[in-house]
Protein backbone atom coordinates (compact mmCIF):
# COMPACT_ATOMS: atom_id res chain seq x y z
CA UNK A 1 0.00 0.00 0.00
CA UNK A 2 1.16 3.37 -1.05
CA UNK A 3 0.20 7.28 -0.30
CA UNK A 4 1.53 10.45 -1.93
CA UNK A 5 4.23 12.16 0.35
CA UNK A 6 6.77 14.41 0.09
CA UNK A 7 10.54 12.38 0.66
CA UNK A 8 12.61 14.04 2.92
CA UNK A 9 16.97 14.09 2.65
CA UNK A 10 17.32 11.72 5.93
CA UNK A 11 14.94 9.25 4.32
CA UNK A 12 12.10 10.01 6.18
CA UNK A 13 8.32 11.52 4.40
CA UNK A 14 6.69 14.02 4.78
CA UNK A 15 2.53 14.22 4.28
CA UNK A 16 2.73 17.89 4.52
CA UNK A 17 5.22 20.27 3.29
CA UNK A 18 5.63 23.34 6.06
CA UNK A 19 8.08 26.22 6.31
CA UNK A 20 7.81 26.45 10.07
CA UNK A 21 9.40 29.42 12.50
CA UNK A 22 10.45 27.81 15.62
CA UNK A 23 10.94 30.09 18.51
CA UNK A 24 13.33 28.81 20.74
CA UNK A 25 11.90 30.52 23.92
CA UNK A 26 8.62 32.03 24.85
CA UNK A 27 10.09 35.51 24.79
CA UNK A 28 10.41 34.82 20.79
CA UNK A 29 6.88 33.97 20.10
CA UNK A 30 5.78 37.35 19.31
CA UNK A 31 9.33 38.02 16.82
CA UNK A 32 8.38 34.46 15.22
CA UNK A 33 4.57 36.34 14.44
CA UNK A 34 6.21 39.21 13.18
CA UNK A 35 7.70 36.99 10.50
CA UNK A 36 5.57 34.82 10.33
CA UNK A 37 2.97 38.16 9.45
CA UNK A 38 5.00 39.14 6.55
CA UNK A 39 5.62 35.72 5.01
CA UNK A 40 2.38 34.26 4.22
CA UNK A 41 2.63 30.25 4.38
CA UNK A 42 5.43 30.38 6.50
CA UNK A 43 4.25 28.49 10.22
CA UNK A 44 5.09 29.50 13.79
CA UNK A 45 4.74 27.34 16.18
CA UNK A 46 4.75 29.25 19.26
CA UNK A 47 5.42 27.98 22.54
CA UNK A 48 5.45 28.29 26.04
CA UNK A 49 9.11 27.04 27.13
CA UNK A 50 10.79 29.64 29.75
CA UNK A 51 13.77 30.08 31.49
CA UNK A 52 12.13 28.95 34.73
CA UNK A 53 12.79 25.64 34.08
CA UNK A 54 15.43 23.35 35.43
CA UNK A 55 17.74 20.78 33.31
CA UNK A 56 15.63 17.95 33.14
CA UNK A 57 12.81 20.06 31.74
CA UNK A 58 15.41 22.06 29.39
CA UNK A 59 16.43 18.51 27.90
CA UNK A 60 12.70 17.96 27.44
CA UNK A 61 12.11 21.29 25.62
CA UNK A 62 15.29 21.02 23.32
CA UNK A 63 14.24 17.53 22.19
CA UNK A 64 10.82 18.89 21.84
CA UNK A 65 11.77 21.78 20.14
CA UNK A 66 14.73 19.67 17.35
CA UNK A 67 12.07 17.37 16.91
CA UNK A 68 9.68 19.55 15.89
CA UNK A 69 11.50 20.78 13.62
CA UNK A 70 13.18 17.18 12.37
CA UNK A 71 9.57 16.05 11.97
CA UNK A 72 8.84 15.07 8.25
CA UNK A 73 6.06 16.94 7.43
CA UNK A 74 8.55 20.03 8.31
CA UNK A 75 10.62 21.23 4.99
CA UNK A 76 12.36 23.75 6.36
CA UNK A 77 12.77 25.20 9.85
CA UNK A 78 13.76 28.32 10.50
CA UNK A 79 14.60 29.02 14.79
CA UNK A 80 14.24 32.48 16.34
CA UNK A 81 15.32 33.23 19.58
CA UNK A 82 16.26 36.24 22.10
CA UNK A 83 19.75 35.01 22.21
CA UNK A 84 19.76 34.62 26.20
CA UNK A 85 17.67 31.43 25.98
CA UNK A 86 18.56 28.24 28.14
CA UNK A 87 18.06 25.98 24.94
CA UNK A 88 20.12 28.02 22.44
CA UNK A 89 19.14 28.66 18.95
CA UNK A 90 22.01 26.70 17.72
CA UNK A 91 21.77 23.54 19.30
CA UNK A 92 18.26 23.06 17.92
CA UNK A 93 19.88 24.20 14.86
CA UNK A 94 22.52 21.52 15.38
CA UNK A 95 20.02 18.91 16.19
CA UNK A 96 17.71 19.55 13.04
CA UNK A 97 20.43 20.27 10.54
CA UNK A 98 21.08 16.03 11.02
CA UNK A 99 18.21 15.98 9.16
CA UNK A 100 20.04 17.44 6.35
CA UNK A 101 16.90 20.09 5.57
CA UNK A 102 17.20 23.40 5.02
CA UNK A 103 17.47 24.76 8.65
CA UNK A 104 18.87 28.50 9.68
CA UNK A 105 18.02 30.58 12.77
CA UNK A 106 18.26 34.53 14.20
CA UNK A 107 18.60 35.89 17.18
CA UNK A 108 18.13 39.39 18.64
CA UNK A 109 21.92 39.00 20.25
CA UNK A 110 23.77 37.86 17.53
CA UNK A 111 22.02 40.29 14.67
CA UNK A 112 22.23 43.16 17.07
CA UNK A 113 18.72 44.21 17.24
CA UNK A 114 15.19 43.25 17.32
CA UNK A 115 14.34 44.70 13.80
CA UNK A 116 17.37 43.44 11.83
CA UNK A 117 16.38 39.99 13.30
CA UNK A 118 12.84 40.29 12.19
CA UNK A 119 14.33 41.65 8.57
CA UNK A 120 16.88 38.78 8.20
CA UNK A 121 14.47 36.09 9.70
CA UNK A 122 11.92 37.39 7.04
CA UNK A 123 14.57 37.10 4.02
CA UNK A 124 15.04 33.51 5.17
CA UNK A 125 11.67 32.73 5.60
CA UNK A 126 10.52 33.66 1.75
CA UNK A 127 13.94 31.43 0.66
CA UNK A 128 12.78 28.28 2.70
CA UNK A 129 9.13 29.08 0.56
CA UNK A 130 10.56 29.18 -2.87
CA UNK A 131 12.69 26.31 -2.31
CA UNK A 132 10.48 23.66 -0.63
CA UNK A 133 7.58 24.62 -2.89
CA UNK A 134 9.86 22.79 -5.87
CA UNK A 135 9.41 19.58 -4.34
CA UNK A 136 6.62 17.38 -5.14
CA UNK A 137 4.42 14.39 -4.19
CA UNK A 138 5.87 10.98 -5.33
CA UNK A 139 4.36 7.60 -3.57
CA UNK A 140 6.03 6.37 -0.69
CA UNK A 141 5.39 3.09 1.22
CA UNK A 142 2.58 3.02 4.62
CA UNK A 143 5.59 1.62 5.77
CA UNK A 144 7.00 5.36 6.27
CA UNK A 145 3.99 6.41 8.48
CA UNK A 146 4.13 6.85 12.38
CA UNK A 147 0.51 7.14 13.92
CA UNK A 148 0.26 9.34 17.11
CA UNK A 149 -3.26 7.86 19.03
CA UNK A 150 -5.20 9.91 21.28
CA UNK A 151 -8.21 9.28 22.85
CA UNK A 152 -10.50 11.97 24.24
CA UNK A 153 -13.83 12.73 25.83
CA UNK A 154 -14.41 8.86 26.49
CA UNK A 155 -17.67 7.59 27.26
CA UNK A 156 -19.39 3.92 26.77
CA UNK A 157 -19.04 4.73 22.98
CA UNK A 158 -15.31 4.87 22.80
CA UNK A 159 -14.68 1.59 24.33
CA UNK A 160 -16.99 -0.10 21.82
CA UNK A 161 -16.65 2.27 18.91
CA UNK A 162 -13.67 4.74 18.01
CA UNK A 163 -11.10 2.83 19.93
CA UNK A 164 -11.01 -0.82 18.90
CA UNK A 165 -11.61 0.94 15.23
CA UNK A 166 -8.32 3.34 15.79
CA UNK A 167 -6.44 -0.16 16.91
CA UNK A 168 -7.80 -1.88 13.43
CA UNK A 169 -5.65 1.45 11.68
CA UNK A 170 -2.94 0.84 13.68
CA UNK A 171 -2.26 -2.49 13.05
CA UNK A 172 -2.40 -1.70 9.46
CA UNK A 173 -0.01 0.47 9.68
CA UNK A 174 2.23 -2.36 11.76
CA UNK A 175 1.26 -4.71 9.91
CA UNK A 176 2.73 -2.59 6.82
CA UNK A 177 5.92 -1.78 8.25
CA UNK A 178 5.23 1.35 9.83
CA UNK A 179 4.96 2.59 13.14
CA UNK A 180 2.33 3.98 16.20
CA UNK A 181 2.84 5.76 18.88
CA UNK A 182 0.28 5.87 22.54
CA UNK A 183 1.06 7.75 25.28
CA UNK A 184 -0.65 9.02 28.89
CA UNK A 185 1.21 7.66 31.40
CA UNK A 186 -1.85 8.59 34.07
CA UNK A 187 -4.08 6.55 32.25
CA UNK A 188 -1.94 3.24 32.40
CA UNK A 189 -2.01 3.30 36.52
CA UNK A 190 -3.53 0.25 37.51
CA UNK A 191 -3.57 -1.31 34.29
CA UNK A 192 0.53 -2.35 34.61
CA UNK A 193 -0.57 -6.24 34.61
CA UNK A 194 -2.63 -5.33 31.03
CA UNK A 195 -0.14 -3.73 29.25
CA UNK A 196 2.93 -5.82 30.26
CA UNK A 197 1.62 -8.72 28.67
CA UNK A 198 1.72 -6.48 25.48
CA UNK A 199 5.69 -5.72 26.13
CA UNK A 200 7.76 -7.39 23.17
CA UNK A 201 10.00 -8.31 26.08
CA UNK A 202 11.06 -8.24 30.09
CA UNK A 203 13.17 -4.79 29.00
CA UNK A 204 10.03 -3.27 27.59
CA UNK A 205 7.65 -5.04 30.23
CA UNK A 206 10.30 -2.72 32.93
CA UNK A 207 10.74 0.22 31.61
CA UNK A 208 6.38 0.78 30.97
CA UNK A 209 6.11 -0.71 34.82
CA UNK A 210 9.11 1.96 35.56
CA UNK A 211 7.23 5.18 33.86
CA UNK A 212 3.82 4.35 35.56
CA UNK A 213 5.51 4.34 39.14
CA UNK A 214 7.40 7.36 38.40
CA UNK A 215 4.14 9.35 37.44
CA UNK A 216 2.61 7.97 40.37
CA UNK A 217 4.92 8.53 43.19
CA UNK A 218 4.58 12.29 41.17
CA UNK A 219 1.28 12.56 41.97
CA UNK A 220 1.65 11.03 45.19
CA UNK A 221 3.64 13.99 45.93
CA UNK A 222 1.12 16.47 45.36
CA UNK A 223 -0.85 14.91 48.43
CA UNK A 224 -3.14 12.65 45.41
CA UNK A 225 -4.12 9.11 45.53
CA UNK A 226 -4.65 8.54 41.89
CA UNK A 227 -6.02 5.13 42.84
CA UNK A 228 -8.44 6.01 44.81
CA UNK A 229 -10.11 8.02 42.89
CA UNK A 230 -10.45 5.94 39.68
CA UNK A 231 -12.90 5.76 38.34
CA UNK A 232 -14.64 8.86 38.96
CA UNK A 233 -17.77 9.43 39.75
CA UNK A 234 -18.46 10.53 35.78
CA UNK A 235 -17.05 7.20 34.98
CA UNK A 236 -19.31 5.69 37.64
CA UNK A 237 -22.11 7.23 35.78
CA UNK A 238 -21.34 5.64 32.32
CA UNK A 239 -20.89 2.98 33.61
CA UNK A 240 -17.46 2.17 34.50
CA UNK A 241 -17.15 0.22 37.50
CA UNK A 242 -13.62 -1.27 38.64
CA UNK A 243 -10.11 0.78 37.44
CA UNK A 244 -9.16 -1.88 35.73
CA UNK A 245 -12.17 -1.54 33.35
CA UNK A 246 -11.33 2.13 32.78
CA UNK A 247 -7.53 1.76 31.54
CA UNK A 248 -8.61 -1.56 29.43
CA UNK A 249 -10.69 0.93 27.34
CA UNK A 250 -7.86 3.34 26.50
CA UNK A 251 -5.70 0.58 25.04
CA UNK A 252 -8.00 -0.32 22.64
CA UNK A 253 -6.85 2.08 20.59
CA UNK A 254 -3.01 0.52 20.64
CA UNK A 255 -4.06 -2.56 18.55
CA UNK A 256 -3.06 -5.65 18.68
CA UNK A 257 1.06 -6.02 18.06
CA UNK A 258 3.30 -6.25 21.01
CA UNK A 259 5.05 -2.91 22.23
CA UNK A 260 8.62 -2.36 21.07
CA UNK A 261 9.79 0.43 23.34
CA UNK A 262 9.35 3.14 25.67
CA UNK A 263 9.93 6.55 24.71
CA UNK A 264 10.58 9.46 26.47
CA UNK A 265 8.20 12.51 25.72
CA UNK A 266 9.32 13.55 22.18
CA UNK A 267 11.77 10.82 21.75
CA UNK A 268 11.49 9.51 18.08
CA UNK A 269 11.47 5.94 17.77
CA UNK A 270 14.71 4.23 16.21
CA UNK A 271 12.82 0.97 14.94
CA UNK A 272 9.64 0.43 13.68
CA UNK A 273 6.74 -0.76 15.51
CA UNK A 274 4.37 -0.24 18.55
CA UNK A 275 5.87 2.26 21.47
CA UNK A 276 4.78 4.02 24.15
CA UNK A 277 5.47 7.16 25.02
CA UNK A 278 5.57 8.83 28.53
CA UNK A 279 4.01 11.86 29.18
CA UNK A 280 0.82 13.27 30.85
CA UNK A 281 -3.16 12.50 29.77
CA UNK A 282 -3.29 16.79 28.42
CA UNK A 283 -4.17 16.65 24.86
CA UNK A 284 -2.28 19.64 23.96
CA UNK A 285 1.18 17.54 25.26
CA UNK A 286 -0.08 14.66 23.75
CA UNK A 287 0.08 16.81 20.40
CA UNK A 288 3.29 18.07 20.98
CA UNK A 289 4.81 15.09 22.11
CA UNK A 290 3.99 12.93 19.11
CA UNK A 291 5.00 15.64 16.83
CA UNK A 292 8.04 16.06 18.69
CA UNK A 293 8.54 12.20 18.03
CA UNK A 294 8.48 12.66 14.48
CA UNK A 295 4.63 11.29 13.92
CA UNK A 296 3.48 12.23 10.70
CA UNK A 297 -0.43 11.74 11.41
CA UNK A 298 -2.28 11.61 14.09
CA UNK A 299 -6.24 9.95 15.81
CA UNK A 300 -8.05 11.85 17.86
CA UNK A 301 -10.66 9.77 18.87
CA UNK A 302 -13.94 11.07 20.65
CA UNK A 303 -16.95 9.39 22.60
CA UNK A 304 -18.84 12.48 22.04
CA UNK A 305 -20.74 15.26 24.71
CA UNK A 306 -19.41 18.74 25.47
CA UNK A 307 -15.61 18.26 23.79
CA UNK A 308 -17.13 17.04 20.47
CA UNK A 309 -18.96 20.37 20.14
CA UNK A 310 -15.71 22.41 20.80
CA UNK A 311 -15.42 22.45 16.79
CA UNK A 312 -11.37 22.84 16.63
CA UNK A 313 -11.11 20.92 20.17
CA UNK A 314 -10.61 18.88 22.06
CA UNK A 315 -9.51 21.68 24.08
CA UNK A 316 -6.42 22.93 22.85
CA UNK A 317 -6.01 22.44 18.78
CA UNK A 318 -7.52 25.41 17.40
CA UNK A 319 -6.44 27.80 14.64
CA UNK A 320 -6.16 24.22 12.18
CA UNK A 321 -3.79 22.16 14.93
CA UNK A 322 -0.50 21.82 15.02
CA UNK A 323 1.08 22.84 11.69
CA UNK A 324 3.62 19.34 11.53
CA UNK A 325 0.82 16.89 12.73
CA UNK A 326 -2.48 16.81 10.68
CA UNK A 327 -5.28 15.23 13.34
CA UNK A 328 -7.98 12.58 11.97
CA UNK A 329 -10.72 12.83 14.09
CA UNK A 330 -13.29 10.36 14.87
CA UNK A 331 -16.60 10.70 16.53
CA UNK A 332 -18.37 7.21 18.25
CA UNK A 333 -21.16 8.37 20.33
CA UNK A 334 -24.78 8.28 17.99
CA UNK A 335 -26.25 10.98 20.28
CA UNK A 336 -23.55 13.72 18.94
CA UNK A 337 -24.56 13.30 15.61
CA UNK A 338 -25.31 16.70 14.99
CA UNK A 339 -21.41 17.17 15.24
CA UNK A 340 -20.70 14.74 12.60
CA UNK A 341 -19.75 17.86 10.00
CA UNK A 342 -16.78 18.79 12.08
CA UNK A 343 -15.31 15.22 12.09
CA UNK A 344 -13.10 12.95 9.65
CA UNK A 345 -15.02 9.83 10.42
CA UNK A 346 -18.09 8.83 12.08
CA UNK A 347 -17.91 5.02 13.62
CA UNK A 348 -21.26 5.34 15.36
CA UNK A 349 -22.71 2.73 13.32
CA UNK A 350 -21.06 0.62 14.93
CA UNK A 351 -23.34 1.51 17.96
CA UNK A 352 -26.33 1.73 15.86
CA UNK A 353 -25.80 -1.81 14.65
CA UNK A 354 -25.30 -0.72 10.81
CA UNK A 355 -21.71 -1.25 10.66
CA UNK A 356 -19.02 -3.73 12.42
CA UNK A 357 -15.27 -2.38 13.87
CA UNK A 358 -13.36 -4.27 10.42
CA UNK A 359 -15.49 -2.08 8.55
CA UNK A 360 -15.51 1.03 9.86
CA UNK A 361 -11.94 0.26 10.46
CA UNK A 362 -11.69 0.06 6.72
CA UNK A 363 -12.63 3.41 6.32
CA UNK A 364 -10.23 4.86 9.24
CA UNK A 365 -7.62 3.79 7.03
CA UNK A 366 -8.36 4.97 3.77
CA UNK A 367 -8.95 8.52 5.63
CA UNK A 368 -5.47 8.40 7.11
CA UNK A 369 -4.21 7.25 3.27
CA UNK A 370 -5.64 10.05 2.33
CA UNK A 371 -4.95 12.44 4.57
CA UNK A 372 -0.99 11.28 4.12
CA UNK A 373 -1.40 12.00 -0.05
CA UNK A 374 -2.41 15.48 0.86
CA UNK A 375 -6.42 16.09 1.57
CA UNK A 376 -7.06 17.96 4.09
CA UNK A 377 -8.59 17.52 7.60
CA UNK A 378 -11.40 18.85 8.73
CA UNK A 379 -9.38 20.72 11.63
CA UNK A 380 -6.85 21.98 8.85
CA UNK A 381 -9.78 23.57 6.74
CA UNK A 382 -11.33 24.95 10.04
CA UNK A 383 -10.22 29.03 9.89
CA UNK A 384 -9.78 30.48 13.12
CA UNK A 385 -8.82 34.31 14.77
CA UNK A 386 -7.01 32.05 17.47
CA UNK A 387 -3.34 30.62 17.33
CA UNK A 388 -2.30 28.26 19.87
CA UNK A 389 0.59 28.25 22.17
CA UNK A 390 1.90 24.77 22.76
CA UNK A 391 2.80 23.56 26.04
CA UNK A 392 5.99 21.46 26.46
CA UNK A 393 5.64 19.21 29.20
CA UNK A 394 7.44 19.23 32.26
CA UNK A 395 8.06 17.79 35.63
CA UNK A 396 8.89 20.56 37.85
CA UNK A 397 9.66 22.31 39.99
CA UNK A 398 9.53 25.75 37.78
CA UNK A 399 11.48 28.15 39.55
CA UNK B 1 -33.38 8.67 20.53
CA UNK B 2 -36.79 6.63 20.37
CA UNK B 3 -36.19 3.23 18.61
CA UNK B 4 -39.02 2.58 16.72
CA UNK B 5 -39.39 -1.58 17.99
CA UNK B 6 -39.31 -1.16 21.35
CA UNK B 7 -38.50 -5.09 21.91
CA UNK B 8 -35.69 -5.38 19.75
CA UNK B 9 -33.29 -3.89 23.30
CA UNK B 10 -29.89 -4.96 22.27
CA UNK B 11 -26.64 -5.38 24.20
CA UNK B 12 -22.90 -5.48 22.88
CA UNK B 13 -20.31 -8.27 23.92
CA UNK B 14 -16.76 -7.33 22.95
CA UNK B 15 -15.37 -10.96 22.99
CA UNK B 16 -16.47 -14.41 23.15
CA UNK B 17 -15.08 -15.17 26.48
CA UNK B 18 -17.03 -12.00 28.32
CA UNK B 19 -19.33 -12.61 30.83
CA UNK B 20 -20.91 -9.05 30.47
CA UNK B 21 -22.52 -6.69 27.51
CA UNK B 22 -23.11 -3.43 27.35
CA UNK B 23 -26.33 -2.23 27.17
CA UNK B 24 -26.95 -0.05 24.03
CA UNK B 25 -30.53 0.97 25.31
CA UNK B 26 -31.37 1.66 28.70
CA UNK B 27 -33.24 -1.65 29.60
CA UNK B 28 -36.01 -2.47 32.12
CA UNK B 29 -36.94 -5.25 34.42
CA UNK B 30 -38.60 -8.20 31.69
CA UNK B 31 -37.35 -6.05 28.71
CA UNK B 32 -35.69 -9.06 26.23
CA UNK B 33 -32.43 -8.21 25.23
CA UNK B 34 -30.47 -8.92 22.12
CA UNK B 35 -26.57 -10.13 22.54
CA UNK B 36 -24.68 -8.40 19.49
CA UNK B 37 -21.27 -9.34 18.72
CA UNK B 38 -19.01 -6.49 17.19
CA UNK B 39 -19.78 -8.51 13.93
CA UNK B 40 -23.70 -7.50 14.96
CA UNK B 41 -24.62 -10.88 14.44
CA UNK B 42 -27.25 -11.83 17.27
CA UNK B 43 -25.29 -14.51 19.92
CA UNK B 44 -27.64 -14.59 22.72
CA UNK B 45 -31.49 -13.27 23.71
CA UNK B 46 -32.89 -13.42 27.09
CA UNK B 47 -34.87 -11.42 29.56
CA UNK B 48 -33.19 -8.52 31.84
CA UNK B 49 -34.03 -8.88 35.77
CA UNK B 50 -33.72 -5.25 36.41
CA UNK B 51 -32.84 -1.77 35.08
CA UNK B 52 -29.77 -1.61 33.16
CA UNK B 53 -28.79 2.02 31.89
CA UNK B 54 -27.71 2.60 28.62
CA UNK B 55 -23.66 1.83 28.31
CA UNK B 56 -24.01 0.03 31.55
CA UNK B 57 -23.12 -3.84 31.21
CA UNK B 58 -25.42 -6.78 32.04
CA UNK B 59 -24.47 -10.49 32.73
CA UNK B 60 -24.27 -12.95 29.82
CA UNK B 61 -24.27 -15.71 32.54
CA UNK B 62 -24.62 -16.64 36.32
CA UNK B 63 -21.39 -15.26 37.95
CA UNK B 64 -20.60 -17.09 41.20
CA UNK B 65 -19.44 -14.81 44.21
CA UNK B 66 -15.39 -14.66 43.75
CA UNK B 67 -14.99 -15.38 40.04
CA UNK B 68 -13.46 -13.26 37.65
CA UNK B 69 -15.77 -10.69 35.73
CA UNK B 70 -14.61 -10.72 31.91
CA UNK B 71 -14.85 -7.91 29.67
CA UNK B 72 -13.23 -7.58 26.05
CA UNK B 73 -11.39 -10.75 27.07
CA UNK B 74 -9.59 -9.14 30.17
CA UNK B 75 -10.66 -9.60 34.28
CA UNK B 76 -11.76 -6.03 34.86
CA UNK B 77 -13.03 -7.21 38.53
CA UNK B 78 -14.71 -10.32 40.89
CA UNK B 79 -18.04 -10.42 41.79
CA UNK B 80 -18.84 -9.46 45.37
CA UNK B 81 -22.34 -11.82 45.89
CA UNK B 82 -23.56 -14.14 43.32
CA UNK B 83 -24.85 -12.63 40.00
CA UNK B 84 -27.69 -14.11 37.76
CA UNK B 85 -27.88 -13.84 33.52
CA UNK B 86 -29.30 -10.57 32.83
CA UNK B 87 -28.39 -8.84 36.02
CA UNK B 88 -26.87 -5.55 35.87
CA UNK B 89 -23.26 -5.63 37.04
CA UNK B 90 -21.70 -2.46 38.71
CA UNK B 91 -19.99 -1.09 41.77
CA UNK B 92 -22.92 -2.71 43.66
CA UNK B 93 -21.88 -6.75 42.95
CA UNK B 94 -18.17 -6.19 41.53
CA UNK B 95 -15.02 -5.12 43.04
CA UNK B 96 -11.59 -4.00 41.54
CA UNK B 97 -8.91 -6.57 42.22
CA UNK B 98 -6.36 -3.97 41.98
CA UNK B 99 -8.03 -1.00 44.19
CA UNK B 100 -10.94 -1.34 46.86
CA UNK B 101 -13.99 0.13 45.77
CA UNK B 102 -14.47 4.23 45.44
CA UNK B 103 -15.34 5.86 48.27
CA UNK B 104 -17.30 8.67 48.61
CA UNK B 105 -14.74 10.74 50.00
CA UNK B 106 -11.85 9.57 47.43
CA UNK B 107 -13.87 11.73 45.13
CA UNK B 108 -12.10 15.06 46.17
CA UNK B 109 -9.32 13.62 44.20
CA UNK B 110 -10.17 14.85 40.66
CA UNK B 111 -7.98 14.85 37.70
CA UNK B 112 -9.50 16.66 34.22
CA UNK B 113 -8.87 13.74 31.67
Amino acid sequence: MHFLGYERPDGSVGIRNQVVIIPSVCCANEMAARIAEQVPGAKPIFNNHSCSRLKPDNDMALRALTGLGANPNAAATLVVGAGCDTVPASEIVDGIARTRKPVAYVDIEKEGSYGTAVEKGVGIARAFLAQTAALERKSCSIGNLTLGMKCTSSDTTSILACNPVVGQATDFIITNGGSAIFTETTELIGAEHILTRRAADGIVARNLCQKVEEMRKRIKRAKVDILRSQPNQGNIKGGISTLEEKSLGGIGKAGSTPIRGVLEWGERPRTKGLFFMDGSANTQLVIVGLAAAGAQVMSLSFGGGVCAQLRTSTINTAGGGLSVLPIIKTLSNPQSLSEVACFDVYVGGIIEGRETVAEAGKRLIDEIIAVASGKMTKLESIESPFKEVWEFYSTGPLV
Amino acid sequence: MEKAESIAKKALIMAAADGVAIALDDLAAGDRVKIKSLLQETVDEFKVSGPVPYGHKLSVRPLAKGSEVIKNGEVIGVASQPISRGEHVHIHNIVSLIVPPPRAKAFKARRES
